[in-house]
């Protein structure tokens, strides 16, 4: 595998070059700011975008063509990383090496190009029917969030504990923002996308150099933004006390999600030792969580942790029986506070170093993670190689997990619960 | 053996062990994970057989192959395979469906020590009264976990109204009830029948010069690790298993049905039945693709139809359709989300029904076989995704790179033989609605 950063005219452009794949992935990211305001504004915009093109003005002309491209794969995502709204279009196509012909990347290219930079604008506004639609199609994929319970509840976590900070806004949206939304206020946002925000290019595959940056001469003529995002938060937030929110609904399983505040961001130093620290306490399946909850109280089918690490956030989350709620709180706080008097088991944390290794050196046997992991370094302004993350985190000490930690605390816990689950243990 | 597949640009190399054992191993140069798959032909679908050494056929509860499945990480000195497995680096699971029961680990060091690992906690049963006791509280939460789950309801109660008795009906895990008769001696006799080398296989799918680094013929020297692994261990002489699987015909058990859930929009689904047939080899993937092709071409997102839909209101921008097919039956599954499920089910029915007289143009067809081409080319990508379904393939009678080579032969005209699948006899539908709303009301 060899990696090329280098620019096209402005734009900052990176080369994995490998022969392991089938596949040619290539990926264009607009960085610019997330708030509240242009949550729901990104997210139905990449809809529209994704769903019609000038050239291709309909579902069936635009699903037809990537079908002659022999099945490639095309998207648009929006997601937050910090303060930043990371907009990705990504399209995967067979190797043209492997069908033995000519031409298909530079088809995929411009198909990329067109999504882009060729939206389907009649007199300066997307159809008012697609509009419409996709306005629809997006109110009902927000209303849907109450269907899954565990995404649910997460949600109302993060709008408990942090309802005037940007952690509480989704990336998906929200009904009240979307319903006075017009198709001017989309064009313009798409117009402000395209005109101030930073664009990077990233390729995967097996291709030769100066072919594929042939195929990309399409994008060199773009100017480029070179502003300053704030892509992770770095204010720590004090809890002044735990608050404790319960909400019931007609369900069998109660869903328990416990939100802490931690001191450790994407950027931070201590960041591989907050990997160690989340695989030990309730990332792994061998974890202290899981030994605890599941395996020697059976209060849960699962229960894991995960860090927000760009807002400084750690999360609990447990699918348990209601009645136990007091129980299995206990216990994990219970485990944290053991953690930040440092008793730690040395060998679950070669554990975790192992797992975290093997994750880190998995991402190069997939186009996409491997791609995401250098666009992580580039939004982080970081410089770290795959083996140079696993040298970190090999390197963590149990006195480095035991400070991660210390960093922590508990801020709100959210409890999803069943209807007929006695009030008792609420 | 070594088979090379021209279109994919793939190798398997196969060998049959003394004991019976498959090993596949497919070769996949440049990547770090290797992915290892062992997995008995034993699922959710068989609750009625004659144990090893017995006469009489016995019935088991429901759900108890994946109770099994849970209890197989449990070592007899009390540690956990699992645990093992991630002091190694290595990320073990496994999964139950009703075809077969997988045990599998992936990563990228100590891949020797992993596959002898994985062969010796599958061949080491282990059951006793107080775990089995345990094991019952962890399931039920599992199981209640999933009756939450709207698609999980959509999906039962879409097979309950397609299967009279056939057991894709039952859940694989069983019910909250099933899973307490289970007993260490119900586990025992499952364990001996179904786990017998000569009723399983494994699959190895990566970088194997980087695993026997030190070998000048890697292939061979991890075919023969698994070899001397095996002829360690002892087993008793296969036989025939006797099993009991009840069938029917292909008329559907009830054509329509609902359930409510505490959910916000209704989800509703369609259901094709396949008939019980002999079906060929290679015939249960080649019928799972071509269904496929069949639901794109006529209501996939390239079509008029899912923008009539759209327009109609009958969909909320996605539709989901699934083909399965077993090597004894199977069903086609339509599902939106949509808040007009009785237009929705109105609406895709007839469209089903339209493919009782299929009329594919030359270049429609030729799109998809291109497409599927590339697709299939796309997947080789993921090692899972070759090791897990080359497996589930297998005991479903098909070998699927073979399969999706020949695939490329096929012809317009062959699609007409799928046009008797799609009477009306065979259609049945299901839907989930919020719970303070009424079914007569429903649009």
């Amino acid at each position: 595998m060899e990696i090329k950063e280098m620019t096209l005219n402005e734009i900052p452009l990176t080369l994995i070059k490998t022969d392991k794949f089938k596949t040619i992935n290539i990926q264009v990211v607009f960085l610019g700011e997330f708030s509240k305001e242009n949550a729901t504004k990104k997210s139905l915009l990449t809809r529209i975008l994704s769903n019609s093109t000038k050239n291709f003005p309909t579902k069936k002309a635009l699903a037809t063509k990537l079908l002659d491209l022999y099945d490639a794969s095309a998207g648009v995502t929006t997601y937050p990383s910090g303060k930043t709204a990371v907009t990705v279009f990504s399209i995967e196509v067979v190797n043209e090496k492997n069908l033995g012909i000519e031409g298909l990347t530079r088809e995929a290219v411009e198909m990329l190009y067109e999504v882009i930079f060729n939206p389907n604008l009649e007199g300066g506004l997307f159809p008012e029917k697609d509009f419409n639609e996709q306005k629809r199609v997006l109110k009902e994929r927000l209303n849907n969030v109450y269907n899954n319970k565990t995404r649910y509840a997460l949600r109302q976590m993060l709008k408990k504990m942090a309802p005037d900070e940007i952690i509480s806004v989704s990336s998906l949206g929200s009904l009240e923002d979307l319903e006075p939304l017009t198709n001017a206020e989309l064009v313009s946002q798409y117009k402000e996308m395209i005109e101030k925000e930073n664009i990077s290019i990233y390729v995967c595959g097996d291709f030769e150099e100066e072919s594929i940056i042939k195929d990309l001469s399409l994008f060199g003529s773009l100017k480029n933004n070179p502003h300053n995002y704030e892509t992770v938060l770095t204010e720590p937030v004090k809890v002044e006390k735990v608050r404790e929110f319960f909400e019931k609904q007609k369900i069998q399983q109660a869903k328990l999600i416990m939100g802490f505040r931690s001191d450790i961001n994407s950027k931070s130093p201590q960041f591989p030792a907050s990997l160690v620290f989340n695989a030990m306490y309730g990332g792994l399946f061998s974890s202290d969580l899981i030994r605890l909850v599941r395996e020697e109280n059976s209060l849960a089918y699962t229960i894991t942790s995960m860090f927000l690490d760009d807002v400084m956030v750690m999360v609990v989350a447990a699918g348990i029986d209601g009645s136990k709620y007091g129980l299995t709180t206990d216990l994990v706080i219970k485990q944290l506070e053991d953690y930040k008097q440092g008793r730690l088991d040395p060998e679950l944390m070669q554990t975790a170093k192992e797992n975290i290794a093997s994750d880190l050196l998995q991402t190069e046997d997939n186009p996409a993670q491997l791609i995401n992991y250098f666009l992580r370094n580039y939004l982080h302004g970081l410089k770290y190689q795959v083996s140079d993350l696993v040298a970190a985190v090999k390197s963590v000490t149990l006195e480095d997990v035991q400070k991660v930690a210390q960093g922590i605390n508990l801020d709100t816990i959210f409890l999803l619960t069943g209807e007929d689950d006695d009030g008792k243990a609420l | 053996m070594e088979r090379h597949y021209r279109l994919l640009q793939e190798r398997i190399h196969f060998e049959e062990l003394e004991n019976g054992l498959a090993v596949y191993v497919v070769p996949k140069p440049g990547f770090k994970k290797t992915f290892a798959c062992f997995a008995t032909k034993y699922g959710a679908m068989i609750n009625r057989f004659v144990p090893y050494g017995e006469s009489e056929y016995i019935d088991v509860p429901l759900g108890i192959a994946h109770f099994l499945e849970h209890k197989m990480f449990e070592m007899p000195d009390g540690t956990d395979a699992s645990e093992i497995f991630a002091r190694m680096g290595l990320d073990s699971n496994a999964s139950t469906s009703h075809l077969m029961t997988t045990y599998l680990f992936s990563g990228t060091a100590n891949i020797k020590e992993g596959l002898n690992l994985l062969l010796d906690f599958v061949q080491t049963p282990y059951f006793t009264e107080e775990r089995v006791l345990r094991e019952q509280g962890i399931i039920a939460q599992e199981l209640k976990m999933y009756l939450d789950d709207p698609n999980e309801a959509l999906h039962l109660g879409l097979m309950q109204n397609l299967f009279r008795v056939y057991p894709l009906r039952f859940d694989v895990g069983g019910t909250l009830e099933s899973i307490m008769q289970i007993t260490p001696e119900h586990l025992n006799k499952c364990y001996r029948t179904f786990y017998h080398p000569s009723n399983m296989a494994l699959i190895v799918v990566g970088d194997i010069d980087a695993i026997m680094e030190d070998s000048d013929d890697p292939i061979k020297a991890l075919i023969d690790l698994v070899r001397e692994n095996q002829a360690k261990k002892d087993f008793k002489k296969p036989l025939d298993i006797r099993k009991n699987i009840l069938v029917e015909d292909g008329v559907v058990n009830k054509a329509s049905d609902y359930q409510k859930m505490d959910i916000s929009i209704p989800k509703a689904a369609v259901g094709l039945k396949l008939p019980f047939e002999r079906y060929q080899k290679n015939q249960s993937f080649l019928m799972e693709l071509e269904m496929k092709i069949l639901l794109e071409a006529t209501i996939g997102p390239m079509t008029d139809a899912f923008q009539e839909m759209l327009d109609l209101e009958l969909i909320n921008g996605n539709l989901y359709y699934n083909v399965y097919c077993d090597g004894l039956s199977g069903f086609l599954k339509v599902q939106a989300n949509t808040n007009k499920p009785k237009q929705f089910i109105a609406y895709v029915e007839n469209k089903l029904l339209s493919l009782s007289s299929i009329d594919f143009d030359d270049e429609t067809f030729n799109r998809f076989k291109k497409a599927t081409q590339g697709s299939f080319l796309r997947a080789m990508n993921n090692p899972e995704y070759i090791g897990y379904n080359f497996l589930r393939y297998l005991f479903s009678d098909a070998d699927m790179f073979e399969a999706i080579e020949s695939f490329s032969e096929l012809k317009k005209e062959d699609m007409k033989a799928l046009e008797k699948y799609f009477q009306k006899e065979a259609l049945a539908d299901f839907v989930v609605i919020p719970k303070n709303t009424l079914f007569s009301k429903i649009q």
